[in-house]
């Protein structure tokens, strides 16, 4: 498929951007502490937009991993609200690919962004609650929607392969609905 | 697999070889000259994307069965390229350069006999304009940014209803994932 470079930017470019965001999230209070002193150290200026932007990416795509996590992992096409037979299994197959798409997108995001020592994300729940299975994968399409969306909003101002990254995942998960849809109506 | 021009060799189409040749030849110079701008380099990658997409869906149309609703709905995703189409080309005039004309005739990635394979050339079309795309959504205008973001997202979307199948990174090389 990338036999032209019709990308530009695209490649093996993964090292110098975790190197830029360690750059931009951790050099900036050396710097300050050089010029100001001690008292610098007690007030470490707020992360960039990008990575703040990066960081809100990586969590809304960790709930949606854990979402489709919980769901499969409570018997999917089994649960109150599933059909039976051959749709409930169709079901689970989206389901399962689904899950394995965010895994992706998860682990993409992810290793865009180097944390400085000791920070930890805060471990994603599950987004469902105590609906059927199938009300539940109608909300997740919802949800899909709005996180393509999101991605799309939050573009301005990343820098080229990020955003190019984020549209293909936007583009990934709007094409989720229609799968799922289309699985939960057992066509 | 790509729809590329038709080269002079090819042997198709004997009456408008000259014709054909010339306009492949005048695409490559004009995507390499006429401005070398990155966005206009970029939204003319892109026109040359929705141009092929335009005569390839012709080939898909034409391989489905008349009056279905996948002839429907190919004629809905060629007229849809058309509008893109007319909007990159307003985009390239609006910054002073010229739109990269369309080539005459391109040539098929293999033979296209049957619904299924008309179905599979839909798709990747739609593989090829959603990757146009993505060096679109790299320049820094957030107008462009949006708007090759937008394209993207409906390539894919079309390349899901004629794939029946999800990706997990449209348009993406896998050259450029993180391993």
């Amino acid at each position: 498929m990338a036999d032209d470079g019709l990308v530009p930017g695209i490649g093996a470019s993964g090292p110098a951007r975790r190197t830029l965001l360690i750059a931009s999230a951790a050099a900036l209070p050396v710097l300050l502490t050089a010029c100001r002193g001690v008292e610098a150290l007690g007030t470490p200026p707020p992360p960039p937009a990008d990575v703040d932007t990066l960081r809100s990416a990586i969590e809304h795509e960790a709930t949606l991993v854990a979402s489709y996590a919980a769901l499969t992992a409570a018997g999917g096409s089994a649960a109150p609200g599933s059909q039976a037979g051959a749709a409930g299994g169709r079901t689970a197959a989206a389901l399962a690919v689904v899950l394995a798409d965010h895994r992706q997108h998860l682990a993409q995001l992810k290793s865009r962004l180097v944390e400085p020592a000791g920070h930890s994300s805060a471990a994603a729940g599950a987004a469902t609650g105590r609906s059927s299975t199938l009300e539940t994968i109608a909300q997740l399409e919802q949800a899909e929607q709005a996180a393509s969306d999101r991605l799309i909003a939050q573009l301005a101002g990343l820098p080229p392969t990020l955003a190019q990254l984020f549209a293909s995942i936007a583009a990934s998960e709007a094409t989720h609905v229609p799968y799922l849809k289309a699985a939960r109506r057992g066509r | 697999m790509r729809l590329r021009p038709r080269s002079i060799s090819s042997g198709m189409l004997d009456s408008s070889r000259r014709a054909t040749a010339g306009a492949a030849s005048l695409l490559a110079d004009r995507t390499g000259s006429a401005d070398t701008s990155p966005a206009i380099a970029a939204l003319q990658k892109a026109l040359a994307a929705e141009q092929a997409a335009i005569y390839g869906y012709g080939v898909v149309g034409a391989r489905l069965p008349q009056g279905s609703a996948e002839q429907a709905a190919a004629t809905t995703d060629w007229v849809a390229h058309m509008r893109a189409r007319d909007r990159l080309s307003a985009l390239i005039t609006a910054r002073g350069a010229t739109p990269v004309p369309a080539a005459v005739a391109y040539e098929l990635p293999g033979p296209v006999q049957t619904a299924a394979a008309a179905k599979a050339l839909a798709a990747m079309l739609e593989d090829r304009v959603a990757q146009a795309y993505l060096a679109v959504v790299a320049l820094p205008a957030r107008s462009l940014r949006s708007f090759g973001a937008e394209q993207v997202r409906a390539a894919a979307l079309r390349a899901q209803a004629w794939r029946g199948s999800v990706e997990a990174f449209p348009g993406l090389p896998a050259t450029s994932l993180s391993s």
